[in-house]
């Protein structure tokens, strides 16, 4: 594809996916490599990222004799990424401004 | 290569890091190597690339934002409601065309705005009224239990309950006011969106 996805996108994606259900690190790398072309190491940066800003806060859950860290969205989160979807609509337009429909 | 091995590998190249950040770090790959191989995918590892590779690219990650607590973005919405709101109103005043229109939106705007804050401050004044009758009713039991017992234990009771009902109230009244704020602030937002693209258009 000629179009790189940026760092802010790929927050907004997340979030997105994170709204609809809390979930762990290789499943929802997986479900993110289903739909963009990101390398399997895309992901930490960018839950660390999102963490650091409280756009997402993590639990432990034990499963099969270890814990697994679950991810899930925050109120802030949420807030974020109702910015993220006017900012995107706003960018899509302007893009669309010149490329036409 | 095997799980344990790279992950012995990458503990030695993350050496330099902050304790927390490489155990962090390592937290997360050896979860995320083991929830591949439940998931039938032995080569996870490959995928990851080599241990130096991926300890440069959490090494360089953690060297542009260092501090987990410096937030990547300027918290949304909360401060700038109000700007918000400012800007799409004085947006539609510059309008010259639009006057009447402006005049309508205006009227619908305050209208809407009114009427939220009615139903905010009722709600308060119940409050209010339910936590004075239940102070009022607790402390007339207290001195009713020296005459009575029966009847002041009875109105200590009520008391407490009203008292109960009004914080019970605050709480709602407390998440209805955010909630307000968080959908007025959305409103504003989407015809401000609406203006800038209609004031590009016609530029």
């Amino acid at each position: 594809m000629a179009f790189q996805i940026t760092a802010s996108l790929l927050d907004a994606c997340v979030l997105s996916m994170l709204s609809r259900g809390d979930t762990y690190g290789y499943e929802l790398t997986q479900s993110l490599r289903e739909r963009l072309q990101v390398s399997e190491s895309t992901l930490y940066p960018v839950l660390r990222r999102l963490q650091g800003s409280g756009f997402l806060r993590t639990y432990d859950l034990p499963h099969q004799g270890r814990n697994r860290r679950y991810y899930a969205i925050t109120d802030s989160g949420r807030a974020q990424l109702d910015a993220f979807r006017d900012d995107w609509k706003g960018f899509r337009g302007m893009i669309d401004g010149f490329l036409g429909k | 290569m095997d799980r344990t091995a790279y992950l012995i590998e990458l503990e030695r190249e993350l050496k330099g890091l902050a304790e927390a950040d490489r155990g962090n770090a390592l937290a997360y790959y050896s979860e995320y190597l083991a929830d591949a191989l439940s998931a039938g995918n032995a080569d996870a590892s490959a995928a990851l690339g080599s241990p130096r590779a991926l300890a440069a690219q959490i090494k360089a990650d953690i060297a542009m934002a260092p501090a987990p607590q410096a937030p990547a973005y300027a918290q949304p919405m909360e401060k700038s409601d109000f700007k918000v709101v400012w800007t799409v109103i004085l947006a539609i005043l510059a309008i010259p065309v639009g006057l009447p229109v402006a005049a309508a939106l205006l009227a619908v705007i305050v209208a809407v705005l009114v009427s939220l804050v009615a139903v905010l401050v009722s709600f308060a004044g119940i409050a209010v009224s339910f936590f004075a009758s239940g102070a009022f009713a607790g402390v007339a039991g207290l001195f009713l239990l020296f005459t009575d017992f029966a009847v002041g234990v009875f109105y200590v009771g009520v008391g407490l309950i009203a008292l109960g009902i009004s914080i019970l109230l605050v709480i709602a009244f407390w998440q209805l006011g955010s909630l307000c704020v968080r959908g007025v602030a959305r409103l504003f937002n989407t015809i401000r969106l609406k203006l800038a693209a209609r004031e590009r258009t016609a530029s």
